[in-house]
């Protein structure tokens, strides 16, 4: 009994020298949570080792208190030599997490935390003031080789609390969607590999021609719980009764919006083509075929497209539809020529620089395919733009006539905020790169383009996105309630 | 890197989630979120480093230190990024890498941006040295 009261006393005391030789050897910081003096609580519950030290040697050292003071030195010289053997064993246990000493009621250096801090609360695991993990690696004759610091100690208290993040930001999103519910629908489904986009909605939509024919089938579109504007409502009831045409429809949506007045009053009658300014890119069906001069950006689009989808995906009807009325050659797949090559080198005349996000997204090896399709889609269409820069027509310019209401649509866009941008982008599904390029192209739209190129992509590329038409829509609704008040100003 | 006044309520809302379910031990859904995070707000240094921590504990090294390559390139004098990447490259032994990241780290001094993990890279700095002086002898 004896015996072991004093083994136990040598072998604590021998972990408290071990621990300050080490750490008066390399001088690094010694964060053994049992033996550190550091103001830091280890997450362990038992007590440090310091203090049991002396409780131990208070509780264990009465039979050797009635030893006279010549009997006490020759103990302290078998504790001397027993200390050195204890040095030994601990330091050959050390590195293989193992209790030096057989005795499991006696303290011993812990090596992992206990298993209650896996899972702690969020305010005690995101404490700095606590060290998620002692050490296993010890200083001695072996080298360690196990990573100081257990995977389930890795925490997320290097990033700030998501209380930190409301202070901070000021979530300027006008329109606050119902994203919670719908990630949270997905994650129960666990389907969710795809990226939720800005407002939560579902990777997978309905197919395009499926909701347009869906709204063209309602008897009456008044019964749409959506706000709509009476513009809307008639436009969409238009529609229905196949009094106007999709692109009629866009096209005066589009219209109403950026010049806060119906561009073309539509009418049952398909309109007369008016005379064009820099190309034909919307004409009422059936599709009329576009003027030569817009052989090359359709030429470029088309080759654009070959680039940027490795992997053409059938391409939905709409937007067949609709690139139908682009494609001079009636749509007859066009033959690639070396001229085709200068979309890449109008992306560079336009200095767009890409987003260090976007160059790492690169190297990803496996991009959501949604993210190739839509992102080559929008620059098919950015590319069929009549007055998108090449190198063949550095000398575009605004021309003169530019209807000044169309001007301030085009500032207007531009000026939306990131958020409203990104939220009109989100509510057409359209993905981070895809709304990256629009982004960068709404930025230099009063510079690069003129206004018509302007009203002519959006007609485009909103009638080509008509499978989110009532998302489209319900955002012009929003739009427009802001825009003319911006007008006036 | 974003500035923290652009972060929309959504993403915000989206990086709460994100927290609760990764304290909640919920890691594979958590790391979903933060994934989700990356896509809405890609320039966010906060949607990065969490994706790479949720990788990191999921084992997913390769993808983590993607996301921390990315984070790096987003707010490279952040001390939590360095920290983070110390400890994957101790994950993965890469000990050269990891002996770097130590150094930007302890070079930031109080520059690098406050960080919780300070004793755990103290830990990690101890563990390399000994390590280093254990192969040098």
């Amino acid at each position: 009994m004896a015996a072991v009261s004093i083994y136990n006393v040598l072998r604590t005391v021998a972990q408290v020298q071990v621990a300050q030789a080490m750490a008066k050897v390399d001088g690094a910081i010694v964060t053994l949570p049992q033996m550190s003096s550091s103001p830091q609580k280890p997450t362990n519950t038992q007590p440090v080792a310091q203090d049991r030290v002396p409780a131990q040697i208070q509780t264990q050292t009465p039979s050797a208190a009635l030893s006279p003071q010549a009997r006490a030195q020759m103990a302290q010289s078998q504790l001397t030599q027993t200390l050195t053997d204890t040095v030994d064993r601990i330091l050959s246990a050390a590195h293989g997490n193992k209790a030096p000493l057989g005795d499991p009621t006696a303290p011993r250096p812990q090596t992992r935390p206990p298993q209650s801090a896996q899972f702690a609360p969020t305010a005690e695991r995101l404490n700095p003031q606590q060290p998620a993990m002692p050490m296993t690696g010890r200083a001695g004759s072996n080298v360690p080789s196990a990573p100081p610091i257990l995977v389930r100690a890795i925490t997320l208290a290097s990033l700030p609390t998501p209380d930190v993040i409301k202070s901070l930001g000021r979530g300027a999103l006008r329109v606050k969607s119902e994203l919670s519910p719908s990630v949270v629908q997905t994650l129960d489904t666990g389907s969710v590999k795809a990226p939720v986009d800005k407002i939560g909605i579902p990777a997978a939509r309905q197919p395009a021609q499926t909701v347009l024919q869906g709204v063209v089938a309602q008897p009456s579109v008044q019964s749409q719980p959506q706000p709509l504007l009476p513009v809307v409502t008639r436009l969409l009831a238009q529609v229905a009764d196949g009094e106007i045409t999709e692109a009629q429809f866009v096209k005066t949506l589009v219209s109403q919006i950026l010049t806060g007045r119906p561009h073309d009053q539509a009418s049952p009658a398909p309109s007369v083509p008016r005379p064009l300014v820099s190309g034909s890119p919307i004409l009422p069906l059936p599709p009329v075929q576009a003027p030569q001069a817009d052989r090359a950006p359709t030429e470029r689009a088309t080759a654009q497209a070959s680039v940027s989808q490795p992997a053409p995906q059938p391409m939905r009807e709409p937007v067949a539809h609709i690139i139908g009325r682009f494609d001079p050659t009636g749509g007859q797949p066009l033959q690639m020529t070396p001229s085709f090559s200068v979309f890449p080198h109008a992306l560079s005349e336009l200095a767009i620089p890409v987003p260090v996000t976007m160059q790492a997204l690169g190297t990803m090896t496996q991009v959501p395919p949604q993210f190739k399709d839509l992102a080559g889609l929008v620059a098919y269409y950015a590319a069929m733009l009549p007055g998108w820069p090449n190198p063949d027509a550095q000398r575009l310019k605004r021309p003169k006539d530019i209807p000044v209401p169309l001007i301030q649509l085009a500032q207007a866009v531009k000026h939306l905020s990131p958020e409203q941008q990104i939220a009109l982008l989100s509510r057409m599904g359209m993905p981070f790169g895809a709304i990256q390029v629009l982004q960068k192209m709404l930025k230099d739209l009063d510079k690069k383009l003129n206004a018509k190129t302007v009203e002519t992509f959006l007609a485009a590329f909103l009638g080509t996105l008509s499978f989110v038409v009532e998302e489209v829509v319900t955002f012009f609704d929003d739009l427009s309630q802001v825009l003319p008040q911006e007008h006036t100003n | 890197m974003t500035d923290m006044e652009t972060i929309s309520e959504n993403a915000i809302e989206i990086y709460d989630q994100a927290f609760d379910l990764f304290d909640r031990g919920i890691m594979d859904q958590a790391e979903i979120l933060f994934q989700s995070l990356t896509f809405i707000e890609p320039d966010w240094r906060d949607a990065w480093v969490g994706f790479g921590i949720c990788l990191r504990v999921g084992g997913k090294l390769e993808e983590a230190q993607f996301a921390f390559d990315v984070a790096r390139k987003l707010a490279p004098d952040d001390s939590a990024v360095l920290f983070h990447r110390c400890e994957l490259a101790c994950a993965q032994k890469d000990w050269g890498q990891a002996r770097a990241e130590a150094q930007e780290f302890l070079a930031l001094g109080d520059a690098g941006r406050p960080v919780a993990g300070h004793a755990e890279m103290a830990q990690l700095v101890d563990f390399l040295q000994t390590r280093s002086a254990g192969v040098t002898a």
